[in-house]
């Protein structure tokens, strides 16, 4: 019974009921433990059921929670005896019964597979396995149904179809660059004005290559009708830009159909073109050489005008000093002017030495204390750096970590259950081999008692056959002899004695068999306790009226 | 059914009427030799100088005879059909056995000679096919795309007579669910076709023919 | 994950332009939106105002960096260090990482579009023919199966998909060599599954 309550016990901490560690054995149980772990096991068996799992103290509530989980077990198929007396007044034997029934009931855990944190290769296959499985599994559904060739399964979407794969192509596209800070301002016009956005720069299958790569950097798409300033002409207009996209395109497009007199006359153009473009670079290079030209005249006029005013006012102050020299006094007090000025000079670059010099000492000085914060900042700059480092590396590490334990965990309580399952097993196979064992006793004392009665059998047909021809010898000779007809007689009276005695005997092991069946009857009963049952519902039932009472005397 | 003959077919045959069995077994020899080598004049004049006849009279002949088992072939004649039309184009009852032997032993190759010419579409070949995942491309560097390659090779009709027919390779792509897909309808055309339904019909069209 | 540095300079340089949060939330959904090819949200002409030029790079770098996560399947966390690491603020990469988890999916599926495949057998379909009477033949044995399959294509022509039939014709036993074939790849399909 030992292992039939710890299958018991164990599937109920499973369930998650609260019985307590010390807990071994269903004799432990107390009606509150009872009444829990059956309305547990109920809802796990069917989770619409919604039971307190708890009893409440007021005696009529009990009863009636008591008796809708009796119906439910009943309901469930439980064949026994079930109603609320076995649950509240509850025995071991029938717990133990309705218990294990509930127990075999329990819906088997649905193995979750626990998804392996495993390395990129594993993880591929298993994603592989269930992208397949899927589309196997799933119905199958004519492309024009699908957006973009995908089908949509939940988490997981599958690729049905192709015809939306366009080749991968990148067009050259242009994205202003407001960071570069040596853009021409006419450049800077041009991004502002006529650049249009990049979405609208090509086609839109090609958005993506165009933005993530630069293939067309590499692939030779040569505007070979190279105007001899680009950038000037592109500035003008966006149509010149598309313009000249498409001229760029279209040439090559041309050049690989067959001849025919629209290319001709295509290519006719096209020279016309060529030429124009030519005369076209001549005369502009004329009009920048003459433009060159014009601005040296400009340059040579310009220096000319200048010099021609340095020397107008040169000869102004030339003719003034001239007039002051003509007077002695006056280059006398000028020459002390001089000399007086040329003092004050000297005075007032002595003091400026001597206001400069701490100045600059404590420039210095700043200067210094200045590299050496720098220096403090920078390092502690790196330190920041650093310690965000090893924040990242820390947090990285604490997923990894968190992930291998929840792993841990799981594969913990799949290896308990394993252990506890085996045990199991191996118990009841003892105990089927215990049942074995005792099944062929039974079998040996089948026998034996099968050989016994044989024996008795055999005896008492030759005890049968003895009496019968002792009693016709006899008899035969109690016709002729007086001491023989008493010796018949003797006989007739021996054989009834034994008759009795063998009666007496079976009679015996008769009342034996009723007295053992008595004494198990007795025991069974003494098991129930019926005495302490019997309390418990008196004193239920004064708990009852006094209940009773008390809402009695509520009414009045 | 009985093979009727023009009459300058009969004539090109006559040639034959009056030979020995060993002459009429050397020319479906020549005649065999036509089919697979295509004319070969040298012979027919030796033959011509051997039997004294004009050359043209010898390739006519041969020609006949290699036209009476085509037409034989088109029309499908069971042997007993063949050997009625025989015997009554004019052969005698010996020249009849080596003949039937004859149609008996090309007729398989011819017949399949004459369907392959009705053929006007590509013909199925035959199939490779390889399973592949995609894991990562150049614009989305994790992915997993299983697809199944496949190359189907395809008999194309020949342009002209002179022309080989030649395959051609279709390198073709589909994904799990479309394969199974495809293989299922496939599969479904192949029962059909077995269907009691199918078999009647295929059944009244072969007794409309007889 | 590997991003150039030139990106890396230039996605910082917007994380510190002064662009208002209103106009810059609008560019992120047309980003989104104009990546995944659905139609634009918001007329980008009227987000203009006085910059057009800067608009224009948020826009384009935006939708650049946006291609390259996706590209290499970022998650949240990651996206949100690195839009933090280039001077992002906390709202704008809030907002940007929410769009992006509420796009990923078919951001994915429109990188997924991009590149060159055989055509793509979507269906098939087929008939039975019997030759009743034929120009060389009188009749031939069997049915003869006429099967067009459906093959998908991108078409540059028409810058879309476009369907194609393959048709060939096979007798009974050329079929059903050709089912036993399909056969053999669906059953190791369906091994892979069972392993």
């Amino acid at each position: 019974m030992e292992e039939v309550d710890n299958i018991i016990i164990d599937a109920l901490r499973n369930l998650s009921c609260n019985i307590d560690e010390e807990v071994k054995s269903l004799k432990q149980f107390t009606t509150e433990m009872v009444f829990s772990s059956m309305s547990h096991c109920l809802e796990a068996i069917s989770p619409d059921i919604n039971l307190p799992s708890s009893l409440p103290p007021s005696m009529s509530l009990r009863l009636k929670h008591a008796t809708t989980v009796a119906e439910h077990i009943k309901s469930l198929g439980y064949r026994g005896d079930m109603g609320y007396q076995t649950i509240l007044y509850c025995n071991e034997i029938e717990v133990r019964r309705v218990l294990m029934f509930l127990v075999e009931r329990l819906p088997r855990e649905t193995h979750k597979t626990v998804t392996d944190e495993l390395g990129y290769v594993p993880r591929l296959m298993k994603k592989i396995e269930e992208k397949i499985r899927l589309s196997l599994e799933k119905p199958w559904v004519p492309c024009d149904f699908l957006k973009y060739g995908v089908r949509d399964c939940g988490n997981i979407d599958l690729k049905q179809d192709f015809g939306h794969s366009s080749s991968l192509l990148s067009q050259n596209i242009q994205i202003p660059n407001l960071q570069q800070g040596t853009s021409s301002e006419a450049l800077k016009q041009y991004w502002i004005h006529h650049l249009p956005d990049v979405s609208r720069q090509c086609d839109r299958q090609n958005l993506i290559p165009s933005l993530l790569y630069n293939d067309n950097k590499f692939v030779g798409k040569i505007d070979f009708i190279k105007s001899p300033e680009k950038k000037e002409i592109c500035i003008n207009t966006v149509d010149a830009v598309e313009g000249a996209q498409n001229v760029f395109v279209e040439p090559i497009v041309i050049n690989n159909i067959n001849q025919t007199t629209a290319e001709i006359d295509l290519n006719e153009l096209y020279n016309d073109l060529e030429d124009h473009k030519l005369k076209y670079e001549e005369l502009q290079k004329t009009y920048s050489d003459l433009e060159k030209q014009s601005s040296k005249l400009k340059e040579i006029r310009n220096k000319k005008e200048q010099t021609l005013k340095e020397s107008v006012t040169k000869i102004k102050t030339r003719s003034k000093t001239l007039a002051v020299l003509q007077n002695n006094d006056n280059l006398i007090k000028l020459k002390s002017l001089v000399d007086n000025g040329n003092k004050r000079l000297i005075e007032l670059g002595n003091h400026w030495n001597d206001i400069r010099t701490p100045l600059l000492k404590e420039y210095e000085q700043l200067q210094q204390q200045m590299e050496i914060e720098k220096a403090k900042i920078h390092t502690e700059e790196q330190k920041l750096q650093n310690i965000k480092n090893k924040k990242t590396n820390l947090l990285k590490e604490l997923s990894d970590k968190e992930k291998l334990e929840q792993q841990l965990v799981q594969e913990c309580e799949s290896l308990n259950k394993n252990t506890n399952r085996s045990a199991y097993t191996r118990r009841i196979l003892e105990i089927i081999g215990n049942i074995k064992k005792q099944n062929e006793d039974i079998q040996k004392i089948l026998n034996d008692t099968k050989i016994v009665q044989k024996d008795i059998n055999n005896l008492n047909g030759q005890l049968d056959r003895s009496f019968a021809l002792s009693d016709e010898l006899i008899f035969r000779d109690a016709k002729r002899d007086e001491m023989a007809r008493k010796a018949y007689k003797l006989l007739a009276t021996l054989h009834n004695d034994c008759g009795e005695v063998v009666q007496a005997v079976t009679n015996l092991g008769l009342v034996e068999r009723e007295c053992r069946n008595l004494q198990e009857q007795i025991d069974a009963e003494l098991l129930r306790e019926i005495g302490s049952k019997l309390e418990r519902l008196n004193v239920d039932i004064a708990a009852i009226k006094k209940e009773n009472a008390e809402l009695a005397n509520k009414e009045h | 059914m009985l093979l009727s003959l023009r009459n300058d077919h009969k004539e090109h045959l006559s040639l034959l009427f009056n030979q020995s069995p060993q002459v009429l077994v050397d020319f479906c020899k020549l005649a065999i030799d036509f089919l697979q080598n295509g004319p070969n004049l040298k012979l027919y004049n030796s033959a011509s100088q051997k039997l004294q006849v004009q050359p043209e009279n010898v390739q006519n002949c041969i020609y006949g005879l290699v036209n009476l088992l085509l037409e034989s072939c088109k029309h499908k004649l069971s042997d007993a059909d063949f050997r009625d039309s025989i015997l009554t184009i004019g052969f005698t009852q010996e020249q009849q056995v080596i003949l039937s032997k004859l149609y008996s032993s090309k007729r398989k190759d011819i017949t399949e000679i004459l369907s392959k010419l009705t053929v006007t579409e590509p013909h199925y070949h035959d199939l490779n096919w390889r399973f592949e995942v995609l894991v990562a491309s150049r614009s989305l560097l994790h992915q997993v795309t299983p697809i199944i390659t496949m190359d189907l090779v395809l008999t194309e009709p020949p342009n002209s007579i002179e022309q080989e027919s030649t395959q051609k390779h279709l390198l073709l792509q589909t994904d799990p669910s479309n394969l199974l897909h495809m293989t299922e309808m496939l599969e479904k055309a192949l029962i059909e076709s077995r269907s009691r339904h199918s078999r009647r019909i295929q059944h009244a069209f072969s007794n409309q023919q007889l | 994950m590997n991003i150039k540095e030139e990106l890396r300079n230039r996605v910082k340089f917007i994380g510190n332009c002064t662009v208002n949060d209103d106009i810059f939330k609008k560019l992120v959904e047309n980003g989104f939106s104009t990546l995944t090819r659905k139609p634009e949200t918001h007329s980008l002409s009227t987000l203009y105002n006085s910059k057009p030029d800067l608009i224009k790079e948020v826009y384009a770098i935006i939708m650049t960096i946006t291609a390259e996560f996706a590209r290499h399947d970022l998650s949240k966390e990651e996206i949100t260090q690195f839009l933090v690491d280039s001077n992002f603020s906390t709202n704008r990469s809030a907002l940007f990482v929410e769009l992006y988890e509420k796009n990923k999916r078919d951001l994915q599926i429109a990188l997924g579009n991009i590149g060159s495949h055989p055509p793509h057998i979507v269906d098939v379909e087929w008939k039975i023919d019997y030759i009743v009477k034929a120009s060389n033949l009188d009749r031939s044995d069997g049915p003869i199966f006429r099967i067009a399959l459906s093959t998908s294509k991108f078409d540059e022509s028409v810058k879309g998909k476009s369907v194609e039939r393959v048709y060939f014709t096979c007798n009974s036993r050329e079929l059903q060599d050709l089912v036993y074939k399909l056969k053999d790849a669906v059953r190791h399909c369906q091994r892979l599954t069972s392993e």
